[in-house]
Formats: structure tokens, sequence, C-alpha cells
């Protein structure tokens, strides 16, 4: 909801945080053309690498926005919870699928045996493939998000745009810390030192109000 | 889309896809198949090893018996030489000389072997040729006779790789009789309950996401009107430990038998068990705590006058905490927690924060005997403004009343009573909208009154 | 051309409504002519915010259309008109939050579509202040 300001409440909420709601941020030197034509390099095979956090689904969500506005066919596939193998579905559609680009979020929940599979059906379909994983596995090496507190910073400055200037860059310093580089963990840390300062905020200004009370 | 019927289900993602009662008729059939497992391997380890060994303990007759011969016995089992003492005899029963090879009754019976020669050879040299030694036959077949007795040590232990498939596949299959034929909502305290306005529907509900009454709000209390369900059980904590227990342990024996009797038991390999040992004795142990404890916490029933809730009102409560022990502490809380729930990437993030909590009561240092269980009574008043019962798919805001305690020489614990709690009347008394509750204004000169009816078979809750 | 505004107005111009209460109101665009206009959608509807995904749930939902069931008379308010339920009530959590709004979109022929949306209150719930006794 956004206050009477046009500002919302609290720009940590979920919606505003999730893969793909923040522009990816880069490091110099590097970008979704460069990324891209190392997929190519690779035989459009590629592994974005990266710890919890890192990342990597907002990079791998980043990536298909921009291929499919280029007009590369993608095909998002997101796993959960330990999810070990494709439903029948997936696996018709695959098999249906021409000059398109798969890209899994999860690649290593899969067994061993609907990994082979998988690689398989984008080989015999020339589909392009591109995961994310948490450590190395059999496919090249794309990208390996590195968060740093500089990026930290940003990202929480772009998400202050729509909220009120409430989070200094040493609360991120120290939550990103705390966190051990997760991002996610950061920003959800933040959302309660806002909520935190909002109310006080809030409170604040109905004791400057009513100085009586 | 019409879809094939499965016989097994799938998850995909969040979601599960198939039939619950196939899915429970599989899982009874393959706990079957484990307790009749357990009961062939059960039954062929006596009868191959135990029960023989007992009957020549007990039947057998000793007589002397004049050694012959002695020789290493050998046969080929999968590619493998495998070796037994055999020793002749000669003794005479009932006038009759029997003359035969034996040693144990497995070798009568035709095993006995190993692989370890050496150990058979050294059997082998406490018997001497001419030498007069007792044998023992079967009176009623004196064809049969041994020159060893006593019992192996290690079938004994065999036997309880056919028993924890028995205990396994009997729990597994009882708990399925027990559940089969009831509903859903029968089961699961947060399953699918009986709606509060008998529709799946939000829009047509009279609470829409607001979380239904658990289903075994069925059950009358014995004291006050409403009996609360308690979430999750102890008993699944005592059946993964059993769990854990046997499969490990029955690893190592496995393993350790299996060495053994390849010939390689030896000092390293000791070393490598005994942790292992250790490792089981633990698991064991766990598992007998957490019985124990299940058995000596007992259960604890907790009662309402009224039910659902609504913000404003104060009901009274009732508690009777079962079981045998030295309490410590113990008390009562009425808690409501936010959680919420983010699926980011591969990752499922849930979040619990208690917004409010009140210790209704709290006793200390006394006894709960077996036959004089702890009882007490309160009243409870969700508080006027805040928050009911929410549930959507990802978020929740939950009442909940928590039992807990300590008792001496027992860990902690805590039972845990869902509530649902409605947005009460406001102030101004407008009409309580909860099934069954009529509201009939009376025909008053002056002030306006509101009467409540009651549907009978309910009771009206307390006013503050 | 200037862009459309989009007007929504409560009756009493009330923000805080009870259950059980009726929520009506009009929506007017302006300014008129509203030629490139091809459809107006107008939901009640309620969603949560937090630290949880987000769920929503319409409670109420109209469509004017030049070609739909109900026909899109340009120039004339919109009239809405529902029973607010009793449930959920609007909720200022820890880490969730319910809120309950008007949301109106324009799709237009040419040019993107517009949303305003427009809070109100159902309820009196008080923000929750963790409180441990």
């Amino acid at each position: 909801m956004r206050t009477p300001s046009g500002k919302v409440e609290n720009p940590f909420s979920a919606r505003f945080v999730r893969p793909g709601a923040i522009p990816y941020i880069f490091p110099p030197g590097c970008s979704l053309e460069s990324v891209y034509e190392v997929f190519l390099g690779n035989q459009r095979l590629g592994a974005v690498i990266g710890p919890h956090g890192a990342g990597k689904s907002a990079f791998i969500t980043a990536l298909t926005d921009w291929m499919e506005t280029n007009k590369q066919p993608c095909l998002r596939l997101e796993l959960h919870d330990g999810q070990r193998t494709l439903d029948q579905t997936t696996w018709q559609q695959l098999e249906a699928l021409h000059d398109t680009v798969v890209t899994v979020d999860g690649y290593e929940q899969l067994s061993a045996w609907s990994r082979y599979q998988l690689r398989r059906v984008c080989r015999k379909k020339h589909l392009g493939l591109i995961v994310t994983a948490h450590s190395d596995i059999e496919i090249p090496l794309l990208y390996a998000p590195e968060p740093n507190e500089d990026l930290a910073w940003q990202i929480v400055q772009y998400l202050l745009a729509r909220g009120d200037a409430l989070i200094t860059r040493e609360d991120v310093q120290v939550s990103f810390s705390r966190h051990q580089g997760n991002l996610r963990e950061m920003l959800f840390d933040l959302y309660d030192l806002y909520e935190v300062r909002r109310t006080l905020q809030s409170d604040q200004s109905v004791l400057d109000a009513h100085p009586q009370h | 889309m019409a879809r094939w019927f499965r016989l097994f289900e799938k998850k995909r993602g969040n979601r599960r896809t198939g039939s619950e009662k196939i899915a429970g008729m599989w899982e009874g059939v393959f706990f079957g198949a484990l307790f009749l497992l357990g009961c062939f391997g059960f039954w062929l380890t006596i009868s191959l090893f135990v029960l023989p060994e007992w009957w020549v303990n007990r039947d057998f007759r000793p007589v002397p018996a004049r050694i012959l011969e002695t020789r290493v016995g050998s046969t080929v089992r999968d590619g493998q030489t495998l070796y037994r003492p055999e020793v002749c005899i000669e003794y005479k029963v009932a006038g009759k000389i029997y003359r035969l090879w034996t040693y144990d009754i497995h070798t009568v019976q035709g095993n006995g072997y190993s692989v370890d020669k050496d150990r058979v050879s050294r059997t082998l040299e406490r018997f001497h040729a001419e030498e007069i030694i007792t044998c023992w036959y079967d009176p009623r077949n004196p064809e049969i006779a041994v020159i060893d007795r006593g019992f192996w040590w290690w079938a004994w232990l065999v036997l309880l790789i056919p028993l924890s498939f028995v205990i396994l596949g009997a729990g597994g299959v009882s708990y399925h009789l027990w559940r089969w034929g009831k509903s859903a909502e029968r089961l699961a305290v947060q399953g699918r309950p009986l709606s509060l306005s008998f529709s799946a529907d939000p829009d047509a509900a009279m609470y829409p996401f607001v979380p239904e009454i658990p289903s075994r709000m069925g059950q009358p209390g014995t004291h006050l009107p409403y009996r609360l369900p308690v979430l999750g059980a102890p008993y699944r904590a005592i059946y993964a430990w059993l769990a854990a227990a046997l499969c490990w342990n029955i690893a190592v024996l496995g393993f350790a038998l299996g060495t053994y009797y390849a010939g390689r038991f030896d000092w390293s390999f000791t070393l490598f068990l005994l942790p292992c040992l250790v490792i089981g004795l633990t698991l064991l142990g766990a598992f007998f705590r957490q019985w124990m404890a299940a058995s000596a916490v007992g259960e604890t029933i907790v009662e309402i006058s009224d039910f659902p809730l609504l913000c404003g009102h104060r009901y009274r409560v009732y508690l009777k905490q079962t079981g045998w022990l030295r309490i410590n502490w113990l008390e009562m809380l009425l808690v409501c927690e936010e959680e919420a729930t983010f699926q980011h990437g591969t990752n499922t993030r849930r979040e619990c924060r208690r917004i409010w909590q009140k210790t209704l009561w709290r006793h200390e240092r006394f006894e709960i005997l077996r036959s004089v269980p702890f009882e007490t009574e309160t009243d409870i008043e969700i508080p006027h403004g805040m928050m009911h019962s929410f549930r959507s798919p990802h978020n929740e805001v939950r009442w909940r009343l928590y039992v807990r305690g300590n008792a001496q020489d027992w860990p902690n614990f805590e039972r845990v009573f869902p509530l649902v709690v409605l947005p009460g009347p406001d102030r101004d008394r407008k009409p309580d909208l909860r099934p069954g509750r009529e509201v009939v204004p009376a025909q008053t000169s002056g002030n306006e009154q509101v009467e409540e009816r009651v549907t009978p078979g309910q009771t009206s809750d307390a006013r503050s | 051309m200037t862009e459309p505004r989009i007007l929504i107005h409560f009756e009493g111009k009330k923000t805080v409504y009870e259950p059980g209460e009726v929520l009506a109101g009009q929506v007017r665009i302006e300014p008129a002519p509203l030629q490139d206009i091809k459809a107006i959608e107008l939901s009640i509807l309620w969603y949560t915010d937090g630290k949880g995904d987000q769920d929503l749930h319409v409670r109420y939902f109209r469509r004017w259309s030049q070609d739909g069931d109900l026909p899109l008379e340009l120039g004339e308010p919109l009239r809405f008109q529902t029973v607010l339920p009793q449930t959920p009530l609007s909720y200022d959590g820890l880490i969730i939050r319910i809120r309950w709004c008007v949301r109106v979109r324009i799709f237009r022929s040419r040019g993107r579509e517009l949303v305003e949306e427009v809070p109100f209150r159902l309820g009196r719930v008080a923000p929750a202040r963790v409180k441990l006794q």
C-alpha cells in the first residue's frame, strides 16, 4: 500500500525483493550481453554457481527476461523443496521445443538420472541450457555472483527510493556481515529494522502533533 | 483435462497429485510386506538355528562313543570353498551299533560350514582316534547324534533382524488400519476440517480465510463442552528414533557378521566396530528415553467453554495432565503468532513471529501420580481489537494454547492446542454471527436490548 | 494528449468500514472524451504484504467494455457497490499486513494501461505491537 506521500510502507517487503523485482547489478566489465556471449561460446550450456542468497535466481531471471526481449524463446523451470524430477508435462514440453533456451533454477536438486535425461533431451533437440547450483557441476561455469557490501548498498538504495531513508550504509554493512553475504537474509533483516524505525518515526510524529499527551 | 489415474503420486513443487487413499493403501501394503518378510525371516532363523539347538540340549541323551576318524569336511558354494569339522564316531543304543560322521546339530542338518579353515582345524585337534567321548543321540531317531551341544550366540543376534522387520511392519500396518476409513478431517489437525459455513467458496463462506474448526472439535469434553485437539504427537519422534536405531544396529550387525564369516574379523575391525556400537547404543537409548518420556508425561487434555472464540470475550479453560512425574514447573500460555512463507528460488523460507503472549498460570514443584492427574481451570480472554485467526496460502495469523512443563529427570515437554478466533462483535454489541447462534431482537420500550438464543446442544460463552 | 486520470470516490467519504457494511462509490475518468479506452475493470480486493509471498483475493469485480456485458458509457461515472465480508479485516502486523483497496484498471487501444488504487480499512484491528506477558 502506498502512503499519502506515494511511498510504500516497507520497501523490503517480499514483493519488492523477490527475483526479478530488482534490476540485476553487474560488477564493472560484465553485462548480460557479455554473459550471453560466454553462453554461446559454451555451446549454449551454462551454470550459475554461488552460495545461498548470492543472487543466482535473480541473475537467471534477469538473463531470461533479456533473452526473451531479444526474441530468444525461453522455458523457465523452477524447482522447489528437494524436487527430484520433472513432471510428465514438462518432459513432453521439452520434447516439443525448438531453438529454445531452458533455464533450470535449482538444477542440483534433480536426481542424477533426471539431470542426465535433461541434458540428453537438450542435446537431442538442440536446446540451450542454463542452470543454477550451489557448487560445481557437470555443466560449464557461466557466471558466479559474488555479492559484496557495495553491491548490497546499491540494492538497498534502489529499494529505499520507494520508501523513507531509514536504513544507513552502516546498517547494511552490519547486516551483510552478520548474514555472511547472504543478500536474501540481509534484506529480510532490513525489513524488520525498517519496520521498527518506521513505527518509531510514526509514534514520534504523533507525539510532536500532540505535545500535551 | 482428463488425466489417467495414477497408482503412485508425484510431488510437484509444493503440490502433490494422486489419491491419498491409494497412497495409504500402498503404504499399508509396504508395511504388510515388511511384516510378512520379518515373520518369514523370524521363522527361518528359529527353525534353522534356534530350534535345533534347543532340541539337542533338551531331548538328546548322552551315550559313550568311540572316535574312529576326524576330517575337515568341505563344500563349494557360490564359488567359495567352505569347511566344517567332521568326526566319525561309533556308539551303541539299545544293542544296536551306529556309526556316522557328525559334529553338532548343524552338521547333521547338512550345514555348519564356514570360510575359516584354521578354526575348523583347531576344533578337530581336540578329538583323537580311539578316544572315548560322550555323544548325544536323538531318542526318537538314534541315527542322529552329536558330539557338541550348546548355543550359537550369534543366532540370537540374527533374530533381531527379522524381529525389527516384524516390529516396523506391525507398527505400520496397525497405524494404517487405525487410519483406514477415517476422513482427512478426522486425522489431521490442520487438515480439512469442518467448514464454519459449510462452503469451500471463500465468497460464500461466512468467515472467509479464517482457518476452519479443527475436525476433532466434534469430540465433546467431559468437563467443559469442547475438547481441543493437540497438534502433532510425540509418537512420531518415538517411531523415528526406533527406526533409526533398528536400521543402524541391523546394518552394523550384518556388516560384523559378514566380516566374521569372511574370516576378516581382526583387531582393526574391532576398532572400527566400537564407535559403531556406541552410536547404535546411543540411538537405542534415545528411543527408550523418548518412549519413557511419552509414557511418563502422559496425556494432556484441554477443554474450553465455547468454540470458536470471539475477540473481546472471556472463556473458561480446563486442563488435565496425566502421567507420573515430579513437576518442576508447568504453565499454560495463550499465544498469537504470525507466520509468513516466502518461496525464493529453490528455497521455501518460513518465518514465525510471536506478537502476543500471556501466561495464564504457572505451577511449580508438585507431583502428578498415575491415579491422581493434575487438573486446573482458568479464564482466558482474547483482547478486544486483536487480529482474528487468518490463513491464506502464504500467510497466517494463528492463536494457540501452549502447555509447557519440565519434570525431574525428563526433558521439557510442550503440547500445542490450536484455537480459532473470530472478529468479535464490536462494542455496540452487533450480532454474534457464529453458526447456531440466532439473535432475536427483544421488543422493549426505550432501550434496545438483544436476546441471544442458542441452538440446543450448544452452550453460551461466558460474557466478560 | 492529456493522460486520463482515474478518480475513485467512496460514498459518504468514508475510509473505515465495518464488516457487513455496504461499500459503494463511483469511478470517473477525466478528462473526457475517452475514445481510446477499450475497457475498464474495477476490483474490490484484499492482498497481503510483508515477508511472505503476496496472497490476494478479489471480492468484487466488474468490467465495462465496448463489446462486453457491461457497456462502457463514456462520460458517465461507473458505480460500484458490494457488501463487505466479515473477514479478513485490515491488519498491520509485524511480518504480515492485510490491505483492502478498490483498484481500477484502464485498457487502452493506444498506450499503456493505467492503474489506480484507493485503500480503505475494514474493521478496527489495532496494529500489532509485541506484547509478551
